[in-house]
């Protein structure tokens, strides 16, 4: 017959068996599962055996507690307030030293807070220039760079450039679109030469990369918050919490054959900020 | 034993103290107990916590890579990232305490949501405990922000695509946005000293601060001694429960040892975060689906609901991420700082209550609190959306239009239904219990007849 | 004799021969007549059945009631349906009446009762049910509901047989092999009821027994009846089962000869440009094209509907005279195609064609199509490494880090890679099917296709689960939920257990 002493014991021995398979599956290496699985019968058992023991093997009682402690009598509080009152009497004899104290604690605090610059770099113009340039080359992550013929139409690859692989800000999406159905603002006529079209791949609505490229619909999408952006129309934001299009990379083709942009991006890439416009 | 007391007491002269305490009343409910489940998650947290931070490398600088995951060795990462992957497949009992401490962060939040809201629905937050709700929700705060660093230490893809989005948001308040960012992250994203700081937070600042609103928040329960629900022999004045000792302390530590047996269990049979498979961050790549731990959840969806607004104004911009990602947390969580005070003077109620309302007693603020949660559920489930579009195969444009229809009506929904049903519960116990009771006299004829005095209302 | 019956056939007979004057009216081909012989012949099975001296014979015995009903339900009904009334009238009448008919007949009460299971269990039922409970008896003795009863078989027939007579519009079609089906399982039905009666030791309509007399000559007249039921049903509906399989063999045979038509057709058509392509094309090609091959028969009995005999495309299919050996392969071999249904997007599955089929297919397309006969050749010695990162770097995007793929708008899915095989991996980076976009080996190389593969293929066998159950690998979403229902759950129910409810 299985008492309840003998129940929780039997639920501490198997616990203590669970403690042994945790330790012998880390002495022989068996994995974690055989360790998690000790591990768990351990703190299991233990708990059952505790538990078993709270409900079933301990005299049950109830207390009843007052709650007279608070709020204290009145006459306690009366002489706390005076206590209190009485210190404050005596440093306002001297009311204006207290003026000079607080000012100096004050300044203090404020100088304190100088330290807290040197966080971080000035603002400056980080956030307004990639690493692009006029002729620099369009390389791909393993530093081959890339020539008109490299990409088949409906393609896309990510692209850095030349000598800056790897550079968050500057990393951009090549595409190729079938010809002709780029439809370019007057000032972008010259940026798309063989139907390739270069974007940031920095998402404007909170920076993740845009890697998602649908080919037959030419449209780029974001992961994160699912932007969609009209890669025809100037990656232009289609759907999705994005409110500005992705800044596009002008493009041209060197003598040699490879791509390269004429310039840097005409604006900040990436998410806004205050300072953005 | 006796030795121990008399030698506390012969130093510290605490033995009335120490009785009061070891008989202290501690109240049964279950629902009390979602508080001591948090606490408990918390002391796994650091336990596990400790052990992982002695493998833990939090530097930046390249380095490579050669354990038993043979796909991962020439890649380029961070020595933040091998060591984890390295402690994930290469260490015994490794893997298993870096799942039990990512489970138990999961657990942890979830319990305090849980308990935040049994407090809530109960009336706990009034007065003399206003103290005690600011504090707790400063806990939830500050465990949210431990949870968010935590996982992003590791400098895996899936995080670091979570921390680009954080410098994002932080980006985008106005004037100091760009300030802001530079200063916390070191410069522009990514930064070499990120890893650093997050792991500076995560083990020190943040635990600290939480180890010191845990004891505040624990010193004015047991201070203010806990509430209760009514019942018989219960009054305003009292406190009925188990005594401390040995009674509750047992139920407490079996308790702890349930929710440590419950992480074990998780931590040893189900994956959770498994970096070696997201691979190294690299700020142009991606992997979908994409979404933080579920706790954040509803900042991701706050993000993908939100209306594409980017308001140039005098040559400045406040970008979309600021509305979504900084105006509604800071809104949502006000109205919750401040819900004691709120509720206080819409009831003009100013009196301590030491017993608790059951959630129908108060229709309002159940209907309200029912609102607010759908609101939290319907933004936190927005944050998977895709996944959801992929399983039900609808476009995931679509779902983003429903849910931001149900993000307006649900919580209306929500509200006016829990308010309905609370007044009905209401009603029906005011009516299912009989206040006046009715006399029987027996009539010299012999008959039997009522009292008429006695009838509720008047005769017949 | 009863005058009314006779009226009422003839005034029907009116109608209807009315209806099919209107029908040569309106209609450039006049009525079947072969519809107005069957419905003259239902007319004269209704007035043997109803009328002397049939109808007075069956007040008194059970056997000549069961003729009565077996010519009812086995006989007039069929007849009824062979006549086409449906269609008759569709033709008939005017076009706003015949859209309202039209509306009817694809109403959902309509749609329910001619579902050829219900109109199969009905009949079955009333025939069980009218036999077995007071009706008969009741139809005995009580005129109105005797006409009641005959009205109850009579439209419970028509509901069963119109489940096969496929005359004018129907509503479930059902195939040759399903209406035999159909009949064949009606014959043990008929036949068990008719030896119910048979055997049965009991008179069970007592009405009988003041006809017949006696109790044994009532039984014996029950028994009668039983066993006419059972052979004479029996018969007759084998007789319509026979029918059913000599209409199918006439469907096949005409079906046959029209394939052969096409065939021949063709063959004339190919043999003249065989002639033609050999003079430019050269051997090779032309082998393929004028053999006579499986590979045509398959793509016009699957493929043609959609992408045109000549794989000239339609509406529903994209045009194939400049596909890739490569693409076809794919879409047959990953069973995305044949599609049922034209969609916008065919998920994978398994092959509905046979690994023969398919190669006969590809073969017979690519006679056709001028597109690329590049074929790609994968195997196990990539670069693991380089296939992580370019893994990571062109595919995760879409199909995530750990290959599971998830929607990427629109309603497309980028599908989960565990069921490709290496090869059409590579053929999906090769040709972008759907929204996926293309990798030539420009882009990306024949060795870094190779790279990418194993990785995939490491990615699905090698069990990237060294933590446990991976909940899908999709991510925090699988972790969140497990983390509240099966976490704090758990964690829940023990409170309760620790805790009281007070």
């Amino acid at each position: 017959m299985m008492t309840r002493s003998f129940a929780i014991a039997l639920t501490f021995a198997c616990s203590v068996l669970g403690s042994a398979l945790f330790a012998a599956a880390y002495a022989a290496n068996w994995g974690p599962h055989l360790e998690g699985l000790g591990l768990f019968v351990s703190l299991a058992g233990l708990a059952a055996g505790t538990i078993g023991w709270a409900l079933g093997a301990i005299a049950q009682e109830q207390v009843v507690d007052r709650r007279d402690d608070y709020p204290s009598d009145p006459a306690a509080r009366a002489a706390a307030q005076a206590a209190l009152e009485r210190g404050i009497d005596e440093l306002d004899r001297h009311g204006f030293l207290l003026k000079f104290l607080f000012g100096a604690f004050g300044a203090f605090g404020l100088a304190a807070l100088f330290p807290l610059r040197s966080l971080g770099p000035n603002f400056g113009t980080g956030l307004y220039k990639t690493k692009w340039r006029k002729g620099a080359r369009l390389v791909l992550e393993d530093g081959t760079p890339v020539r008109v013929s490299d990409l088949a139409v409906g393609s896309m690859m990510t692209v850095f450039p030349d000598g800056y692989v790897g550079d968050a800000s500057s990393q951009t999406v090549l595409l190729r679109l079938p010809p002709g159905t780029i439809q370019a603002s007057e000032d972008r006529r010259t940026w798309t030469p063989h139907g390739y079209a270069a974007f940031s791949k920095v998402c404007t609505h909170a920076g993740c990369p845009v890697g998602l490229y649908l080919a037959s619909k030419h449209e780029l999408l974001c992961p994160c918050h699912q932007s969609v952006f009209d890669v025809v129309a100037q990656a232009k934001p289609i759907s999705g919490p994005a409110a500005r299009p992705l800044p596009q990379l002008p493009l041209e083709i060197a003598d040699d054959g490879y791509l390269q942009a004429q310039s840097d991006y005409t604006e900040p890439i990436g998410p806004g900020f205050w300072q953005r416009s | 034993m006796r030795r121990l007391v008399l030698g506390l007491d012969d130093r510290l002269g605490i033995a009335p103290i120490l009785q009061k305490a070891l008989r202290k009343a501690f109240p049964d409910n279950w629902s009390f107990m979602f508080g001591e489940v948090a606490l408990y998650c918390f002391l796994v947290l650091v336990a596990t916590g400790v052990y992982l931070g002695f493998f833990f490398d939090a530097s930046t600088a390249p380095a490579t890579y050669r354990g038993s995951d043979v796909a991962l060795h020439a890649t380029p990462m961070s020595a933040a990232y091998a060591s984890v992957v390295r402690l994930s497949l290469d260490t015994r009992a490794g893997l298993l305490l870096r799942q039990i401490h990512h489970w138990a962060a999961l657990v942890f939040i979830a319990a305090i949501a849980l308990h935040m809201s049994r407090v809530f629905f109960t009336g706990a937050f009034r007065r003399p405990r206003e103290l005690n709700w600011i504090v707790g929700m400063t806990l939830l705060v500050l465990a949210m922000a431990a949870g968010f660093t935590g996982y992003s230490l590791p400098d895996d893809l899936l995080s670091g695509t979570g921390l680009r989005i954080a410098y994002s948001v932080l980006l985008s308040v106005p004037v100091v946005g760009g300030y802001l960012a530079f200063l916390f992250f070191g410069g522009i994203f990514p930064t070499a000293e990120a890893i650093g700081r997050l792991l500076f937070a995560h083990v020190f600042i943040l635990p600290a601060l939480i180890a010191g609103a845990v004891a505040i928040h624990l010193a004015i329960v047991w201070r203010q001694k806990h509430t209760q629900f009514r019942g018989p022999g219960r009054t305003e004045q009292n406190v009925v429960g188990s005594p401390l000792w040995p009674n509750y302390a047992m139920k407490s530590i079996g308790l702890g040892l349930a929710v440590a047996a419950t992480l074990a269990g998780l931590g040893a049979f189900f994956q959770i975060n498994p970096i070696w498979l997201y691979g190294p961050y690299r700020a142009y790549d991606v992997s979908a689906p994409a979404q933080p731990d579920w706790y954040i959840g509803w900042l991701e969806g706050a993000l993908r609901l939100g209306p594409s607004w980017s308001i140039d104004v005098a040559n400045h911009t406040i970008p979309a991420p600021f509305f979504a990602g900084i105006l509604l947390p800071a809104a949502f969580f006000g109205l919750l700082y401040l819900w004691p005070f709120l509720e206080r003077r819409a009831t003009r109620d100013g009196e301590p209550h030491q017993l608790l309302d059951r959630p129908s007693d108060a229709p309002v603020r159940t209907g309200i609190g029912a609102a607010v949660l759908a609101f939290a559920v319907v933004l936190t489930l927005a944050g998977s959306d895709d996944v959801q579009a992929g399983i039900l195969s609808i476009p995931v444009q679509s779902m983003v239009t429903g849910y931001r229809w149900l993000l307006v009506v649900l919580p209306i929904v929500a509200g006016l239904s829990a308010y309905r049903i609370a007044c009905e519960l209401r009603a029906r116990r005011s009516i299912s219990q009989p206040d006046a009771r009715v006399e029987i006299v027996r009539t010299e004829a012999g008959g039997f007849d009522e009292r008429p005095e006695s009838i509720p209302g008047g005769r017949r | 004799m009863n005058y009314v019956l006779p009226a009422l056939l003839a005034a029907s007979l009116a109608i209807y021969l009315r209806l099919v004057r209107k029908y040569d009216g309106r209609r450039a081909q006049p009525f079947d007549r072969r519809h107005v012989a069957a419905f003259a012949a239902m007319l004269a099975v209704l007035f043997a059945a109803l009328e002397p001296p049939l109808e007075p014979l069956s007040d008194g015995s059970f056997l000549y009631h069961m003729a009565q009903h077996l010519l009812l339900i086995y006989v007039a009904a069929p007849l009824f349906l062979l006549s086409a009334p449906i269609a008759l009238l569709l033709g008939s009448v005017g076009t706003p009446n015949a859209h309202r008919i039209a509306t009817l007949l694809t109403s959902r009460p309509w749609r329910f009762l001619t579902f050829p299971v219900f109109a199969w269990s009905f009949f079955t039922v009333v025939m069980w049910g009218a036999h077995f409970s007071p009706l008969y008896e009741l139809a005995l003795t009580n005129p109105a509901v005797h006409v009641f009863e005959h009205a109850l078989f009579f439209g419970s027939a028509i509901l069963f047989w119109q489940a096969i007579v496929h005359i004018g519009p129907v509503a479930w079609p059902m195939n040759f092999p399903l209406r035999i089906v159909y009949v064949f399982a009606a014959m043990p039905q008929s036949a068990f009821l008719g030896l119910a009666l048979y055997q049965s030791k009991f008179v069970l309509y007592p009405h009988y027994l003041a006809t017949q007399g006696s109790f044994a000559q009532a039984l014996a007249d029950q028994r009668a009846g039983g066993a006419l039921m059972w052979i004479l049903g029996g018969l007759l509906l084998f007789a319509v089962f026979m029918m059913v399989a000599a209409a199918w063999g006439r469907y096949e045979r005409r079906l046959g000869e029209r394939l052969d038509a096409q065939l021949d057709a063709r063959k004339i058509a190919l043999l003249a440009a065989t002639i033609c392509a050999l003079t430019i094309l050269g051997p090779a090609r032309c082998r393929a094209a004028s053999a006579p091959s499986a590979g045509r028969d398959l793509f016009a009995v699957h493929c043609s509907s959609c992408h045109g005999v000549h794989l000239e495309g339609s509406a529903n299919g994209p045009n194939l005279r400049a596909v890739s050996r490569m693409t076809v392969e794919f879409y047959l071999t990953t069973g995305r195609m044949p599609a049922s249904v034209p969609g916008i997007q065919n998920v994978a599955g398994t092959p509905r064609l046979s690994p023969a089929a398919i190669d006969a297919l590809v073969g017979f397309v690519m006679s056709r199509s001028r597109g690329s006969n590049a074929e790609v050749r994968v195997d196990n010695t990539g670069n693991l490494q380089r296939g992580r990162a370019l893994f990571i770097a062109n595919c995760s995007a879409c199909h995530g880090a750990t290959g599971k793929g998830g929607a990427v708008g629109y309603g497309w899915l980028a599908p989960n890679l565990e069921i490709a095989t290496v090869t059409q991996v590579a053929q999906a980076v090769r040709i972008g099917p759907g929204v996926m976009p293309a990798f030539d080996p420009h882009t990306l190389s024949d060795a870094q296709v190779n790279d990418v593969v194993r990785y995939v293929n490491v990615l699905q066998t090698d069990p990237p689960q060294r933590g446990g159950i991976a909940l899908g690998n999709i991510g925090p979403v699988a972790e969140g939920m497990v983390a509240w229902l099966l976490g704090l759950g758990l964690i829940v129910l023990v409170c309760r257990l620790i805790g009281s409810d007070a």
